[in-house]
């Protein structure tokens, strides 16, 4: 999967839940933090990482990957699995 | 012989005075021995006594460090009653609960006076403002230990004052009919504005064990947390471990050294249960059931073997209470309806308000939880469903109507309805309105007085609201349309 794949995946599940958070579609950069502004929670970011592993076919380890700076951003995600 | 007193601070002080040296909590990076939690909490004692006068309530701001801890001990020991503040809920949250509560004066930490004094509290302590000297041990002051709130359906945080001999009868059920030992290492997963982290706290400190308190953002870590930490008592919301299960990481033999588990606050799943079994083989776990207003919880269900059902069993209450099902205005000790309980942790009622949930009948007290449950002829109570709206949310309770009232003056003539959706295997909310509105401002407006967990995922805008042949609304087709449009 190509980076524009794996950011549309993403984007599919962080669009709705950022209005919320009061953020439009144009807000939404790849700099964001899903969990830390609020547009994920827990739950719903681990549903998010284990789609993009299932998605790409990749077997990571979530909390060691949690550990790297800007692992919750939608960038950090990105990168993670491209 | 002297029978042994339950009251949590006497339980704490039999601590301190018997292994003053072993560890009582270890949170943000350091421990701290009962000693030195006993010094800081008489400190804190010393303050509450110093400016507080007749006050019988005091603030505690629940950041996870060990100003909180000393915090909740500090005020009890004063013979004061706690109310726990949610860091990361709203002030304008803060303020309905501190205004309901009359409470003026909190501990808490210096970053977050400003906004606590906004909230409506004049008199405010960090560690730096504390009495060097201790005060004194414990007093017996107010009947009250905490004010707990919960989601209130009319637009407002619904507080809970629970007792001191109500906790003390909880504590003695539960510190009595399991085992604990000061080398037991407890969880603290629950915010101290929970009333599940009473549990935590005071079986931990009333066994000299050390409660282990994980990072605020932590939830995702819980597992390499528990394992580093070598907990032997877990204590969460099933929802916790679903996650794990989720993350790939309840895997056999994955908490090897947790030996006793506690579940509350959701329904157990019994596959869930049947994995965590596996994930920590030498553990007993246990499903314990209880609303606020019956303290922490009030009845109990080890998962054996022998259970089948897919949802595991509320089980049996404690001793010296009773539950029964409630259709209409009879009670019986079989069949479906109603949970009501009565005995001694139901608590006297809401906080300024009456409350046709908590009645009398036969002579005796009986609080009705608004729980749909099944008694089987052996006693034990199944879980059903809600007689109401009421939606539960990883443990929390949230009242659809309380984000429903919020929005109405926003929204001239119209109308929010929320109902709970059930998406991939989790409940989330979806609010309906019938009027076009950009959802930025609602959802602005709903940041400002609500929790996190009770925000809709989504504001949907209907031409108008579904009814039902008698006129009545339509949720069901609601929530139909939530799920599948």
């Amino acid at each position: 999967m190509d980076k524009q794949e794996i950011r549309r995946l993403i984007m599919e599940r962080v669009g709705e839940r950022s209005l919320r958070m009061g953020l439009r579609p144009d807000d939404v950069t790849d700099e964001l933090d899903l969990l830390q502004s609020g547009v994920l929670d827990s739950l719903a970011f681990v549903d998010l990482f284990v789609a993009l592993m299932d998605a790409t076919g990749r077997e990571l380890d979530l909390e060691s990957a949690l550990s790297a700076k800007g692992a919750t951003t939608i960038g950090g995600l990105v990168h993670l699995f491209s | 012989m002297k029978e042994t007193s339950f009251d949590p601070i006497d339980l704490f002080l039999r601590s301190v005075r018997e292994m003053p040296e072993r560890p009582a909590v270890h949170v943000d990076g350091r421990s701290w021995t009962y000693a030195e939690l006993d010094h800081l909490s008489q400190r804190i004692a010393a303050w509450c006594d110093a400016v507080c006068g007749d006050e019988q309530r005091v603030a505690v701001h629940g950041a996870r460090t060990v100003l909180a801890y000393a915090g909740i001990l500090g005020v009890l020991r004063s013979g004061r009653a706690y109310v726990p503040l949610h860091p990361d809920h709203p002030p304008l949250r803060w303020r309905s609960m501190l205004t309901r509560a009359s409470v003026r004066t909190a501990i808490a930490p210096a970053q977050v006076h400003a906004q606590l004094r906004e909230a409506g509290i004049d008199l405010l302590v960090d560690l730096d403002g504390l009495p060097s000297a201790a005060a004194r041990s414990n007093v017996r002051g107010s009947r009250e230990a905490y004010v707990m709130f919960t989601s209130g359906s009319t637009g407002e945080p619904k507080g809970v004052p629970v007792g001191r001999e109500q906790v003390a009868a909880y504590l003695q059920h539960v510190c009595t009919t399991y085992a604990f030992s000061p080398e037991d290492r407890f969880t603290q997963f629950f915010a101290l504005s929970f009333d599940l982290s009473v549990h935590d706290l005071f079986v931990c400190w009333g066994a000299g064990a050390c409660l282990c308190v994980p990072p605020a953002d932590g939830a995702l870590q819980a597992m390499s947390f528990a394992n580093e930490q070598a907990i032997t008592v877990w204590f969460s919301v099933p929802s916790q471990v679903a996650l794990l299960q989720r993350m790939r990481l309840l895997r056999p033999g994955a908490l090897p050294k947790v030996r006793q588990a506690f579940f509350c606050g959701e329904p157990l799943p019994l596959d869930l249960a049947r994995a965590f079994c596996e994930a920590a083989p030498h553990a007993q776990v246990v499903n314990l059931y209880g609303p606020t207003e019956t303290t922490i919880a009030i009845t109990e269900q080890v998962v054996g073997p022998e259970l089948t059902e897919r949802v595991v069993p509320l089980g049996r209450p404690f001793p010296g209470h009773w539950a029964r099902v409630r259709t209409g205005e009879a009670l019986a000790t079989s069949g479906e309806g109603e949970l009501v309980l009565s005995g001694p942790q139901v608590n006297a009622g809401y906080l300024g308000q009456s409350s046709a949930s908590f009645f009398e009948a036969g002579g005796q007290r009986w609080y009705a939880t608004g729980d749909r449950v099944r008694m089987d002829p052996e006693g034990v109570l199944h879980f059903l469903g809600r007689v109401d709206e009421q939606v539960k949310l990883a443990g929390h309770r949230v009242e659809p109507g309380e984000i429903d009232a919020v929005l109405k003056p926003m929204l001239g003539d119209g109308t929010a309805v929320t109902v709970p959706v059930l998406r991939a295997g989790a409940t989330e909310l979806a609010t309906f309105i019938d009027v076009e509105m950009d959802p930025i401002p609602l959802f602005a407006a709903l940041r400002e007085r609500l929790p996190a967990y009770m925000l809709p995922s989504r504001i949907i805008v209907v031409d108008r609201f579904p009814h039902g042949t008698h006129g009545k609304l339509d949720r069901k087709a609601l929530i139909e349309r939530a799920t599948h449009g």
